[in-house]
Formats: C-alpha cells, structure tokens, sequence
C-alpha cells in the first residue's frame, strides 16, 4: 500500500459518508410525508474501496398487504353505512315522538279512524283521510329516499370507476420506471413509495391482490381474480343510470370484460367501495324498497271493499289506490313500485263520508256501500271492520324479507326494525374497519416509517466517519509536504 | 590511463541518474493516467577489465522497466463504460492502424459511430454473441459497436402462470355452453386475462376461461381478446388452445397436463408452466410471469463480469450482444509499450492467449470502474531524491577528475 492509495481510500470514505448523509437528510425531510418510506444507502467493499452501490427502502409486504385489505374492507363498510344512515331517516328518529315513519303515520290513521267512529262529527271524517294522505305520502317520499340512495350509488360506482382508470393509468406509468430502474440499477425507491400509495388508493376503490414479478413488475388483480393490471391496465367499464325507479336495474361493473359485480357468481368481486356500493344499489336499497311496496299493497288490501250484495263483484280497492286503479293488487307478492304510486282515492278525498259508508271504489254507488242507510252517521260497523283490518294478519312476500304473515302495522315496525338492525350492524362493522384500517396503517409506518431518532444517532455517526476520513486526507497531505519539503 | 575511466564512468552514472529522473518524470506525470503502469530503472554494473592490481574502472548499464504486470487500485466511476480487469488479462483494442493491440486502460466512451473508444482513441474488440473465440489469435474479433443494435422485440415464448381455482364452484354441465364452444351464451366459473408479446412486439391480451366440467376436472380456454365480442364470447376465431385440467383427487395439485402451449397470434409458441396451480377450497387466484418485450429503443449498455455486453432497451428489457474477452501474455512485462497505455506484445512476451473474462485465470471484468494509475507519488518523489544525490555525487566525481586532469595538463608550465 501506498500514500496515493491511503489518499484515494480516504476520499473513497469521504464521498461514501457523503452519500449516505444525503439519504439521512432525505429521510429527515421526508419525515412528515405520506407513504414515504425510510431509504437506506447500502454500502459495499468494491476493490477494497467503500462504494454505495444501491439506495433500498425499508419495506414489508405483510403489513402493505394488510393494509391494502384493511382499506378496501373499510371502504366497502363505509359505503353501506353512509347509505343505510340516509335510508334510516324513511322511517324518522327512533324517539317517541316519532310521527313520520309508515309505522307511526299506520298508528295515526288507525287513531283516526277509531275517533272518527267514536265522535261522528264531519272534522273527525276529514281528519281520518288526512291520516291517509299523510301516510301515503310518507310512503311515496320514503319511496323515492330510496331510489335516491339508489341512483346516488350509482353514480358514486361511476365516480370510482372513473378513479379506477385514473389511478390504472397512473400505476402503468410508474410501474414501467421502476421496471426500466430496476434493470438499469437506477434509484427507484421514490417510484415504489409511489406505486405503493396508488395500490392504497386503488384498494379503497375495488378489492385487489398483487403479484410482483421479475424486475419489480407489479400486477394487480381483483380479490376474485379478475385481471386489472398486467403489463397494460386492463379496461374497466360502466355506464351509469340518469334515474332510478324500483324496476330499475343498475348496469354492472366490467373489469376486462368481466361483469365484477354480479351477485353470487365467483367473479364477484368482496370488498372495496364498489363492493359497498353496489350491495346498497342492488340489495339493500332493493329489499327496503320491496318492504316499502309491501306496506302499500297491504294498505289497498285492508282497505279493499267487496261486494256487499252478494254477488261475484271482485273485491275493489277503497281508501288507498294504486294511482287510481281500483284492482287489488295480488297478495303475497311484491308489487314493485307500489309505494310510490300508492294514493288516496279522489272521491273519499271529496267525499270524506265514503270512509264510513263505504263505496269509495264506486264514489257512493252499489254494490260496494257498506252502510245500509248511506248518510247515517251512527254507522260505525265499517269503520271498526277497517280498524281491526289494520290488526289482523295477512300475508307479505318472504323475498321482503320482513316477516310473511304480520298484522300491518307491526309489519311496518318490522321493516323499520329491519333497517334498524342493518343500520346499526353496518355502523359497527364501518367503524370495527376504520380500527383495522388505522391499525394496519400505523403497524405499516412503524414498520416503513422514518424514525427521526434512528435517523439523527445515523447521522451523528455519519459525522464522525466523515471527520476520520477528512483528517486521513489531511494527514497524507501533511506527509506530502513534508517530502516536498525535503527536496 | 584510469582518470579517463573515472571521467566517463561518473558520466555513465550520471546518464544512468538521468533515465532514472526521467522515468521518475514520466511516473509524476502520469500519477492519475488510467490504466498506467509504472517504469522503473534497473541498474547493472559494467566491468571492462578484470586485471589483477590494475583497476579499471568500468561503468553503469541502464534498463528501464515497466510493471505492466503490475495490479493497481480501482475508483467507481458513474459510466457503465469505464471498465476494469479485475485480475489478470488485458482489453483487446484497435489501434489507429487497425493493428489490435493490448491496454487496461478502460475509460471508455461511445462514440457517434456507436464505437467504444477510450481516451487514447483505441476501440474496443470483441466477439458478437454466438462467435466462437480463437484462444490464440485475434480471429473473429470484432470493433464493438452499440450504435448497431437498433430495436428489437422479443416475443413471449415462455412463461410461469400459477392459479388455484376454487373446489366449491358449480360445474357448467351443459356442454353446448362451455367457452371451448365460443358461443354467444357461454357459462365460466373463472376468467383472467395475461399478457404476452408477438413477433412484432406488440401486446397481445390472453383471455383465459376456466370452466369446472365435473369434479376435479376443469377445462381451461385460452382466446385472443382483440376477437372478443364487446369484451366476451362470441370470439371472431376459435380458441388458442383448450386442455382438460384434471387434479389429483387426494392432493387437489394439477395432475395434467403441466405445461399449456398457446399459440400467440403473430408470435411464437408461449409455453406456459402450470405445475404448480391447484384446486382448493379457497379463492380464485391467478398469477403469470410471462417473458418477453415490445419494440423499444436502445437505452443503455451494461456489461457483467464475463465480458458479456447487453444492451438495456427503453422498457427494461436485456439482450446480449457481444463478449468482451480479455487477453494476454506469458511475459507481461516484457511486452513492448506504445503511447496510449496500449502494449504489443513481441518475440520476448510470448504470443498472446484471448479467453473470457473470469476463467482460466483471466480476471473479471468490472463496469463503472476505472482502474488508477499505479505510481505512488511518495516513493516516486523519495526516488527522484535519491537519484539527485547520486547525479551530484556523480557530477562531484567528474569534477573531481576533471579538476585532476587540470592539474595534469598544468604541470609543464
């Protein structure tokens, strides 16, 4: 060995300290960042010289991966919670002094009537067809709440697909530098917090699972396998709904020509925003409406009138209509939409008497009069038979999924009590997600993440190795004039 | 007459000091060359008469010395080009006149012919891939030229896809509906898409359906999405290829076939490896490594430690391209020295024996590095003392002489 090489191994140790102290000083300024992860410069002997040969960050697959399941779960959970806490204001605060949900607008007209028949007076009739009114316009309202929610989601499933395609887009971009770094052995750990954070903002969007490949290569496919990314992003498409009736069906999601949101088939993708969006747009949402149109057939069902003359007149509807038509609706099954067109009839509206004498169906004529003396307001048998009606059981749709044979009135207090349920178990599991999620976010930067501490005893002893090596070269410099001075 | 000999002799020292200065110069000079090997001065006495009682005095023989054999320390570069033997062996350049000659001095750079030319202006030899190397001559070498290797695509030829396809699924038993069939209603339980590269470099997506037919068995399909309908079945052309995947009824693994040939439109044939995939009771899962690459430009060069030089196109994909070998000598040192850092070697170094980088005995070769010149300014500047003492006490001797030969030609007068 040799003074010019003593001098060359010095400085080698200067720049190697240089270095590093850059990567500290990133890693300092990064601190505060947001995905971004802790650099390390790793160090090699090449030719007996110190050489930093590659700069590496700190990560960990497992807890990435976690993460990224912790979100899409989060999202979905969300979603669902969001949506069903606006369906839950159909059937008004769960106080006593509720008086807007069908339940407690069923209890009003049931009051209404019993007064009515109790107190003859021409106000008492005109308040029972305003109980009606009242309880079907709650119904046509809440009715249209739902298909609200309905349409809401589906343009929200448009907004996040839209997003999908955006971040695809991004991540083919980033993908390909870190590729392309890798080969070249260029810097490329910016490129891979980068395509880190889109993976976290993508799992929000739809469920995914990625594969990395030779070279860092990424693909990503959707938690029911369905491919998103290999290579090229692959194309994922929907076409949203300007508006939404209960016969309305939302278009599905397709992801490389895959329809991912197809109820039970196994490319049905589990979690994500999506997820949470289309089980509101296409389950929820539906079933509640279901229970909604259920409450208004059982509203024209038990206040149908039949034939009071013995013949073979089928039964009509009486107070409550389908938007004016006089056939009943069948029974036992879902008529959908019902509870937006569900209305009083014209002539009780004109006629308040009719609710007592019945013939509401043929404005007052036969054979559907139910008081032998129309006009007499001592007749209270219908308006009693029409009370009881509420109480007395009859058959609703299993596919309602509300209970099938239910007075109505405690058939509304289930379908309130249904949504109820689901409302506050989607609370609990949105927020038992959001724990995960934040969990799973915090065990990710613990394990990523800069610690200033580390990194300022690293940098104090960067200092000292940096100070070593100066003073190597200021000693060979010192020798060197010592020989020169000596010729 | 001995006072002559004391004259000349001490001006035979004094010459000899002075090639000694003058490789001592020449080292100063060249402390940061790359690649520069060291000269040295030997010295041998010169004797004229070896009579007994009467002393002759004789002389110095100079010889000058280079340590071409000599290793010297390395410092990393930020060029892929600076290259650097790492042990024995020396590049294969050729010189203006076109004659190859020999240098460790690697620093170089691409030229706008798409040449590799060091700072002494050689170009850099070597052997494209697939020649044959000649172990002692320069046969078949080559001017390495990066400029040559335009784009290239590499289409897909082989790949590794892996997959678990869930026990629970329903089988599809309507055989008019299974994808195979490519009708418009067609029943999958699974469907993925890859993709591979054809013979043009463009991107081809791989549309894969799997299909449960019965109890551990599954029929996979493989189409060319661009003949997809709206994104599904009905394809404008059959299906690529179409195997029975049965799977081992204790172990659920794939027991045939292992291997899928799909026939890439407009490429080769991508054998796919599948050995590993199962059917168990979990979620679908689906991963493929396939190879192969677009069109891309030339981005860079690279060369490992054989020699070999690849070059990294724009997308990140690798191709060899020539071999760079080392040569050298039986006799190192003794090969002559030209300007340049370059040698040649002669009748006294032995012919010259070209082989690969890190066998038999050559030394690899390392890239961003550049290997330092090997003079120590320390010992050469406590040479260059020395050599000065010596050239005064030579010069003190001829004085001396001189002043004795005065004294002699004085004595008449």
């Amino acid at each position: 060995m040799s003074l010019t090489s003593a001098l060359n191994t010095a400085s080698a140790g200067v720049s190697v300290a240089s270095s590093q102290t850059a990567v500290v000083a990133r890693n300092v300024a990064n601190q505060q960042t947001d995905g971004a992860s802790r650099k390390l410069a790793n160090v090699v002997t090449i030719n007996g010289l110190p050489s930093v040969v590659s700069i590496t960050r700190v990560t960990n697959a497992a807890a990435l991966k976690s993460l990224l399941t912790a979100n899409a779960d989060d999202a979905r959970d969300g979603a669902v919670s969001d949506a069903l806490t606006q369906l839950q204001s159909t059937v008004g605060a769960t106080t006593v002094d509720d008086t807007t949900s069908p339940t407690a607008l069923i209890a009003a007209l049931s009051d209404a009537l019993s007064t009515y028949a109790a107190s003859p007076e021409s106000q008492a009739s005109v308040d029972a067809v305003q109980a009606a009114s009242d309880l079907a316009g709650a119904l046509n309202s809440a009715a249209d709440t739902v298909q609200q929610v309905r349409a809401d989601a589906d343009a929200a499933i448009g907004d996040s697909v839209s997003t999908i395609n955006n971040l695809l887009t991004r991540f083919q971009a980033v993908n390909e530098t870190i590729v392309k770094g890798t080969v070249a052995g260029a810097d490329i750990t910016d490129a891979l917090d980068e395509r880190d954070s889109i993976l976290q903002s993508l799992s929000a969007e739809i469920g995914i699972s990625t594969v990395t490949r030779s070279n860092n290569d990424m693909a990503i496919y959707t938690d029911s396998g369905v491919t998103l990314f290999d290579k090229t992003a692959r194309s994922v498409t929907f076409e949203a709904k300007t508006t939404f009736t209960a016969s309305t069906q939302g278009n599905a999601v397709y992801v490389d020509g895959v329809p991912v949101t197809t109820s039970g088939a196994s490319y049905e993708i589990k979690s994500g925003r999506l997820a949470g969006l289309v089980e509101v747009r296409d389950d929820l949402a539906v079933t509640y409406q279901d229970q909604l149109d259920e409450i208004a057939r059982g509203l024209i069902t038990a206040f149908q009138e039949t034939d009071q003359s013995g013949g073979t007149g089928s039964p009509q509807a009486g107070l409550f209509t389908d938007a004016g038509s006089l056939v009943v609706p069948t029974s036992g099954t879902v008529s959908e939409g019902l509870a937006s067109r569900i209305s009083v009839a014209a002539s009780v509206v004109a006629t308040p008497t009719l609710l007592r004498d019945g013939g509401i169906s043929t404005n007052g004529a036969d054979p559907y009069v139910y008081n032998p003396n129309p006009g007499e307001t001592g007749y209270t048998d219908r308006l009693n038979e029409l009370v009881s009606g509420l109480k007395t059981a009859q058959a609703f749709d299993p596919v309602a999924g509300a209970g099938t044979s239910l007075s109505l009135a405690d058939y509304a207090a289930a379908s309130a009590s249904w949504l109820g349920v689901k409302s506050q178990a989607a609370s609990s599991t949105a927020a038992y997600s959001a724990t995960v999620k934040s969990t799973a976010a915090t065990a990710l930067s613990n394990a990523t993440g800069v610690n200033i501490d580390t990194e300022l005893s690293k940098m104090l002893a960067l200092e000292q190795s940096y100070g070593a090596a100066a003073k190597l070269v200021s000693a060979v410099d010192q020798m060197f004039s010592d020989l020169l001075n000596a010729i | 007459m001995s006072l002559y000999g004391l004259i000349n002799t001490s001006a035979a020292g004094m010459a000899a000091q002075s090639t000694a200065l003058s490789t001592v110069a020449d080292n100063i000079a060249n402390v940061s060359t790359t690649g520069y090997k060291r000269s040295s001065t030997e010295f041998s006495t010169l004797v004229t008469s070896s009579g007994s009682g009467d002393y002759q005095s004789g002389g110095v023989d100079t010889d000058v010395r280079t340590a071409i054999s000599g290793k010297s320390t390395t410092t990393s570069t930020t060029s892929a080009t600076d290259l650097a033997v790492n042990g024995n062996g020396f590049f294969i350049v050729s010189g203006p006149s076109g004659t190859p000659v020999l240098t460790r001095a690697g620093a170089f750079v691409e030229q706008a012919d798409g040449t590799l030319q060091n700072a002494a202006g050689y170009t850099l030899l070597g052997y494209p891939v697939g020649t044959t190397p000649s172990a002692n001559s320069y046969a078949g070498l080559e001017v390495v030229n990066v400029g040559d290797l335009a784009m290239k695509a590499v289409p897909s030829t082989e790949g590794v896809v892996t997959f678990n396809l869930p026990i629970g699924a329903t089988a599809v038993t309507d055989t008019t509906k299974l994808p195979s069939n490519n009708a418009a209603d067609a029943t999958y339980t699974q469907k993925t898409s890859f993709t591979a590269y054809n013979n043009a470099g463009s991107s081809v997506n791989l549309d894969v359906y799997y299909t449960k037919t019965a109890d551990n068995e599954w029929e996979v399909s493989v189409y060319n999405q661009a003949d997809a309908t709206n994104g599904g079945f009905p394809y404008s052309s059959a299906a690529l290829v179409t195997e029975t995947l049965t799977f081992d009824s204790t172990t659920y693994a794939l027991s045939t076939p292992t291997s899928l040939s799909v026939p890439v439109p407009n490429g080769g044939t991508l054998t796919l490896d599948i050995s590993k995939s199962t059917q168990l009771d979990s979620a679908y899962t689906f991963s493929a490594d396939v190879n192969g690459n677009a069109a891309s430009a030339v981005k860079s060069v690279e060369i490992s430690s054989d020699g070999t030089l690849s070059v990294v196109y724009e997308n990140g994909s690798t191709v060899a391209a020539y071999t760079i070998p080392l040569a050298t000598v039986a006799s190192p040192d003794n090969m002559t020295v030209i300007s340049g850092n370059a040698y040649l070697p002669n009748q006294e170094s032995g012919s010259v024996q070209i082989g690969i980088a890190g066998t038999n005995g050559f030394g690899t070769i390392s890239d961003y590095t550049l290997e330092n010149s090997d003079v120590d300014l320390a010992t050469e500047l406590t040479r260059m003392i020395q050599s000065q003492n010596i050239y005064q006490s030579n010069a003190k001797v001829f004085q001396t002489g001189s002043d004795l030969l005065k004294v002699l030609v004085n004595l008449n007068t």
